[in-house]
């Protein structure tokens, strides 16, 4: 490796090593509600498929884990960290609808061949990807 | 149809390079970033590996010396052995994502452990590459892969504005956020000419024993092979923008990139785009594992090639089974595939000078390659694209480091 490559990796590791407690930003806030966004809408789209019979069982049960894995993770990021004042009520808000999308998800995940449950889901993963859309502006 | 199959080394190499699982991923978080704002950034890359290949090809047809064996040459040993170890590093990492990435389109496709088919892909690649010929091989990988294409009609039937894909092969820049433009221009060119494919390439030219009447070959390879993984970026990144751009969705899962095949095409969509993903992702497991196995062989002027029986070519045999042992390590410790070909990609992107570089030097040796130097159009070209992969290589970590990877 040439001379001096080394400092470059060190400094990524630092930089992607950050995270967990701390106080929250007001841009990490929102980065974080366009995270739950992003796995919300997702979501809704693998339940629309299960929901019309145009997947498979195993892809739902195999990508909802993923995806509320993340969801979960974002919830314990979230928690782990304060805000300002003014933030705090969002970042809360925020926190309750990560854990309400992972909990949807996790319920896709178990019954992925339930249709009528499909359809139920990805309207409540729709709204909630509203939500944190809304909460991320 | 021998024609047909002829061109297979192209599209082996084109396929692993271009879609890996890293590039998978990568195109479609572009187009859902920036919807289709960052076609023309694949074109350039295209043109660009194009005419590099070419060149390596021909070097290779010509002198009977692939990649690396100029690197050392040219660059002496002390450097060459630093584009020995970065180009190593960047393969094993890799490689250890393929793995990853093969486990998870066989996990999606069957519902097994994840871990139990990180051994299954260990096994099936150790095994393939034992036991078959390396056209065999070409051919298995390249061509299952081209199920991709599966999302070239996805993104057809996603009935995109046209004139706003067009718009996409012009370059410009609407948004809040340059600097992520910024990282994923630098991402999808470093991901479009990534040093394993021209090191695989070059070896596949010797290892088909590729000669100067051969050259026309080189040229469709190339041509067809690097303008088809082109095609697939295109048909990736503009389903990301007609599909996930609208929702806020960032693709980051294998998982997503099925699902753009999935709601346009339903569940015949989905299990070919998932095969396709498999195979693309199996075949760019065997361009870097063979790569890193060529590179050393070549460095240290080991006896190499998979047309050698094991016994005779004893070493590279070993390198490569240690190759995969090590990604097999690598990537039971649960690190995320899709995140450390990331890295990989923007880490390759710094050694791509150490690679690009001796090609154009050699290319231009009339001692090597008598009357199939290059011509003006190709140096024009050459040049140029080594303007631009310097300008690449020296920004490409700092951006990484500023846009926290891309996600801001």
């Amino acid at each position: 490796m040439p001379r001096g490559a080394w400092i470059p990796l060190v400094l990524v590791v630092a930089a992607t090593s950050c995270g967990g407690g701390g106080t929250l930003s007001k841009k990490e806030l929102q980065k974080q509600a366009e995270a739950v966004q992003s796995f919300a809408a997702e979501g809704a789209l693998v339940a629309q498929g299960a929901q019309q019979g145009r997947t498979t069982d195993t892809f739902v049960r195999v990508h909802t884990e993923y995806l509320a894995k993340a969801a979960r993770k974002v919830e314990s990021e979230l928690g782990s960290k304060h805000a300002s004042e003014g933030l705090d009520r969002k970042r809360e808000e925020a926190t309750k609808l990560a854990s309400l999308v992972a909990q949807d998800l996790d319920r896709l995940q178990r019954d992925p061949g339930d249709r009528a449950l499909a359809a139920r889901l990805r309207l409540a993963l729709a709204k909630n990807a509203a939500a944190a859309e809304e909460l991320a502006k | 149809m021998k024609k047909v199959l002829q061109v297979a080394l192209g599209i082996l190499a084109a396929i692993g390079g271009f879609v890996d699982i890293g590039d998978l991923v990568f195109n479609m978080e572009a187009g859902a970033k920036f919807q289709y704002q960052l076609l023309w950034v694949v074109v350039v890359g295209v043109v660009g590996i194009i005419v590099y290949s070419e060149m390596c090809g021909r070097v290779a047809a010509v002198s009977k010396r692939p990649v690396f064996d100029a690197i050392r040459e040219r660059l002496g040993f002390g450097v060459g052995l630093g584009a020995l170890v970065s180009s190593q590093l960047v393969n094993l990492m890799t490689l250890a994502a393929e793995v990853g990435g093969m486990a998870l389109a066989l996990q999606l496709l069957s519902g097994l452990p994840y871990r139990l088919l990180i051994l299954v892909g260990i096994v099936a690649l150790a095994i393939v590459i034992w036991v078959a010929p390396f056209e065999w091989i070409e051919r298995i990988f390249g061509y299952a892969g081209l199920a991709l294409l599966v999302f070239a009609v996805g993104a057809i039937k996603l009935h995109p504005n046209w004139g706003h894909v067009a718009h996409g092969f012009v370059p410009h820049m609407n948004t809040p956020e340059p600097l992520i433009y910024a990282y994923f221009t630098v991402g999808l060119l470093g991901a479009a000419m990534t040093p394993y494919e021209v090191h695989f390439y070059s070896s596949g030219v010797v290892e088909e024993g590729w000669t100067p009447k051969d050259l026309g070959l080189n040229r469709a390879n190339s041509m067809i092979g690097y303008g088809l993984g082109g095609f697939l970026s295109f048909a990736l990144m503009i389903t990301a923008g007609t599909l996930f751009f609208p929702q806020g969705i960032e693709p980051q899962l294998i998982g997503t990139v099925a699902l753009g095949a999935q709601l346009p095409l339903g569940t015949i969509g989905l299990v070919l785009a998932l095969i396709g993903i498999l195979f693309a992702v199996g075949g760019a497991a065997i361009d870097t594992c063979f790569s890193g196995a060529y590179n050393l062989a070549q460095y240290f002027g080991w006896e190499w090639g998979k047309h050698r029986r094991p016994r005779d070519a004893p070493r590279f045999t070993i390198a490569w089974a240690v190759l995969l042992v090590l990604a097999l390590l690598a990537i039971m410790t649960g690190i995320d595939p899709v995140m450390l070909t990331e890295y990989a990609v923007i880490f390759s992107v710094v050694a791509l000078p150490l690679t690009y570089i001796p090609i154009l030097l050699v290319a231009n040796d009339t001692a090597y390659m008598g009357r199939y130097v290059n011509g003006r159009l190709a140096n024009a070209f050459g040049l140029l694209y080594l303007v631009i992969i310097l300008v690449v290589a020296v920004s490409a970590i700092p951006l990484m480091i500023v846009t926290h990877q891309g996600q801001g």
